[in-house]
């Protein structure tokens, strides 16, 4: 009788524990990990520096630090859907667009509340609201379509967005008649567009509300898990039994209806629409997003790094012209600082990696 | 201009209806074809009302007198859209062409070969050396224009800000550069800070001319090349609350800027006549073409500089004012 095989000898050699997933250390720990801080450390060192060159270190003062919340807004109603749907694996670049018609079709909701010979309006707090329904329910039925082109017909996401970008700007010039609609009630430009809530301008703080609620949601809610489950493997997804078309549609129907609020505040803003002012928004909002820690590729959202990054990109830009920095140079500046703050982030992710 | 029906409780349900009727619809210039003239006309972004309202001006000409007028257009700042329209207006072999791209030598060699063979070109950005027939368009000499538009910036040392909308745009910088010129000679004691371009994007004219206004307390006065930075200019100094201190003049007169003035956070508009460029260039067409010439088209006319005017509150609803508020649709 032969020996058993020497089961000792031939087991194969102990794998190395997945630890990814477990977070490691204390908070302080934990938060020099995370990419949102490091955005957050470049925002706080571009303020100093800004507030340092600023005449009387004006940089440093509430007017410009609402305008600062003011001019962040809308690129962080954008970025925050689009975390959600670069988290699942999926892009817009029809955000732009979407912002674009919705604010047209809330102008011409509220215009129809205006009389044609005297150009004054009549109940002008009905007027906005339906205006503010019409901004987020055409946002929405936007963000709607393009989840049903992408989920249900299994269109790659940035061919059909790529589709749906000049469709949603070829109707939001038919609408308007190929021009902004202008002379919405100055009423909407004082009680909401320069409105401010405790020194924060209202639309700011509408957009902090909703981060928060979108942070929450990713944080704790069973939506946000699959969402970033979808992102990390679609097919694991799938056969883990999620319903991966309609979390998708879910997806961009409230990325849509953020681009609808985000048109609502041009609207608010400017007592007009804005044409031509939106062409580069979703590549903005990708910036934001993808600064602030979320991965392209999906799988990892990070609500909180999107704040920081939105926030950066017009900190940059107002502190550049404050401090008088000519105009062709701020496109370098911004670009070489943007640069910065990947590297170092990517500095940190291999350290980390080590 | 405010639609006799009822667009917008309905319009996004008939948006796609919209879509389809806009092929037979009223936005191409009614043409007639009383005539055997065909006129092509080439414009870069009819999203802009200026160009929109040249467009209208040019249907108007061509109605009156009877004559054929296909319009080419596209509605972005995109020169290579621009030139696949030229193209396409070229293969219909028109009897003549006024173009209007952003990029006025764009099209010098196509000009060259087109007047070779008897079809006559007008533009209104010309060519250097001139290559088309005529060129027609707006008066660049805007310099006596400052003394009125400065009428109501105060007295005293401060600072002003120029607000270009893009840089590198000849006809822009030409009709508000001798203004700038002329300001900086009624005013030296304004400050001249440094200037700011958006690119035409209403946000970011808005976020800048705010920065400035905080960190420029002597602000006294802004200039502004173009709409959509004249819109980011008035939110600012609405925002700010300085409709008292700070005079905005904007150049052009589209419907926000417009709506602007009126409630007094713009305070003057440098306007150009879209209309009446429109129609000079398809008269200037159809007179060279009625006389009957055979050959080359000569390229020796004198240019056409359709003067601007300026535009305040009290006056922009004056009827001899109403060719130069530019219109979205004719």
């Amino acid at each position: 009788m032969t020996a058993g095989p020497d089961t000792t000898a031939s087991a194969p050699p102990e794998a190395p524990v997945d630890d990814r997933a477990i977070a490691s250390g204390g908070l302080a720990s934990r938060l020099l990990q995370s990419r949102a801080t490091w955005v957050f450390a470049v925002n706080i060192i571009l303020i100093v520096i800004f507030t340092a060159v600023s005449e009387d270190g004006v940089y440093f003062s509430t007017a410009n630090a609402q305008s600062v919340a003011i001019s962040a807004t809308q690129a962080l109603l954008l970025a925050l859907g689009l975390a959600m749907m670069l988290g699942a694996g999926i892009f817009d670049l029809s955000l732009g667009a979407n912002l674009v018609l919705s604010s047209v079709v809330g102008a011409l909701v509220i215009q129809e509340f205006q009389d044609p010979s005297t150009l004054e309006y009549d109940r002008v707090g009905v007027a906005v609201l339906l205006g503010f329904l019409a901004c987020v329910i055409t946002g929405l039925v936007f963000g709607l379509v393009n989840g049903i082109i992408i989920a249900v017909a299994d269109v790659n996401s940035l061919i059909a967005t790529l589709a749906t970008l000049g469709i949603g700007t070829g109707l939001g010039l038919l609408l308007a008649d190929g021009s902004d609609v202008a002379g919405l009630p100055f009423q909407m430009q004082e009680s909401i567009g320069f409105r401010t809530v405790l020194g924060v301008p209202l639309p700011a703080a509408a957009a902090l509300v909703l981060a928060a609620t979108f942070w929450f949601v990713v944080r704790y809610t069973r939506f946000g898990m699959h969402t970033e489950a979808i992102g990390s493997s679609r097919a694991s997804a799938e056969r883990a039994g999620l319903r991966v078309r309609g979390h998708l549609v879910a997806l961009t129907s409230m990325s849509g209806a953020m681009a609808g609020l985000a048109g609502f505040i041009d609207l608010a803003r400017f007592g007009s629409t804005a044409l031509g002012g939106h062409n580069n928004d979703a590549l903005a909002a990708v910036t934001a997003v993808v600064i602030g820690g979320t991965l392209l590729q999906g799988g990892h959202i990070s609500i909180i790094g999107a704040v920081w990054g939105a926030l950066l990109a017009v900190i940059l830009q107002t502190g550049l012209v404050i401090a008088g920095v000519p105009s062709f140079w701020q496109l370098i500046v911004v670009g070489l600082v943007l640069l910065v703050a990947v590297v170092i982030d990517r500095a940190s992710a291999s350290r980390r990696a080590n | 201009m405010k639609p006799t029906y009822p667009r917008g409780l309905i319009a996004l349900g008939i948006a796609a209806t919209m879509t389809l009727s806009a092929c037979g619809d009223s936005d191409e210039p009614s043409s007639t074809s009383g005539g055997d003239i065909t006129i092509a006309g080439v414009l870069a972004n009819t999203s802009d009302p200026f160009l929109a309202s040249v467009q209208c001006g040019a249907a108007e000409e061509a109605k009156d007198r009877g004559l054929t007028l296909k319009m080419y257009t596209s509605t972005a700042i995109d020169d290579n859209e621009t030139a696949s329209n030229f193209q396409t207006a070229t293969l219909k072999t028109p009897s003549g062409i006024f173009a209007d791209p952003f990029n006025g030598q764009q099209f010098v060699a196509q000009y060259k070969q087109l007047m070779q063979k008897g079809v006559p070109v007008v533009t209104t950005t010309g060519t250097d050396p001139r290559t088309e027939y005529q060129a027609i368009f707006s008066d660049y000499n805007t310099a006596p224009f400052a003394d009125e538009a400065l009428s109501g910036v105060s007295d005293g040392p401060g600072s002003m800000l120029y607000m270009g909308g893009a840089p590198g745009i000849p006809p822009l910088e030409g009709r508000t550069l001798p203004f700038l010129d002329a300001v900086a000679a009624a005013r030296p004691d304004l400050e001249r800070l440094e200037d700011e371009f958006s690119g035409f994007d209403t946000n970011k004219a808005t976020t800048d001319a705010t920065s400035i206004i905080i960190a420029n307390k002597d602000l006294k006065l802004i200039v502004v090349a173009a709409g959509p930075d004249a819109a980011g200019a008035a939110a600012a100094v609405k925002q700010a609350g300085k409709q008292d201190d700070i005079t905005v003049i904007a150049f052009d007169a589209i419907p926000p800027e417009v709506a602007a003035l009126k409630e007094g956070t713009i305070d003057v508009l440098i306007a150009q006549n879209p209309f009446e460029i429109g129609r000079q260039q398809v008269g200037a067409l159809v007179d060279y073409l009625d006389e009957d010439h055979s050959g080359p088209v000569p390229t020796d006319q004198e240019e056409i500089a359709i003067p601007s005017k300026v535009l305040t509150a009290d006056t922009v609803d004056d009827a001899e004012n109403s060719d130069y508020v530019y219109k979205a649709s004719c």
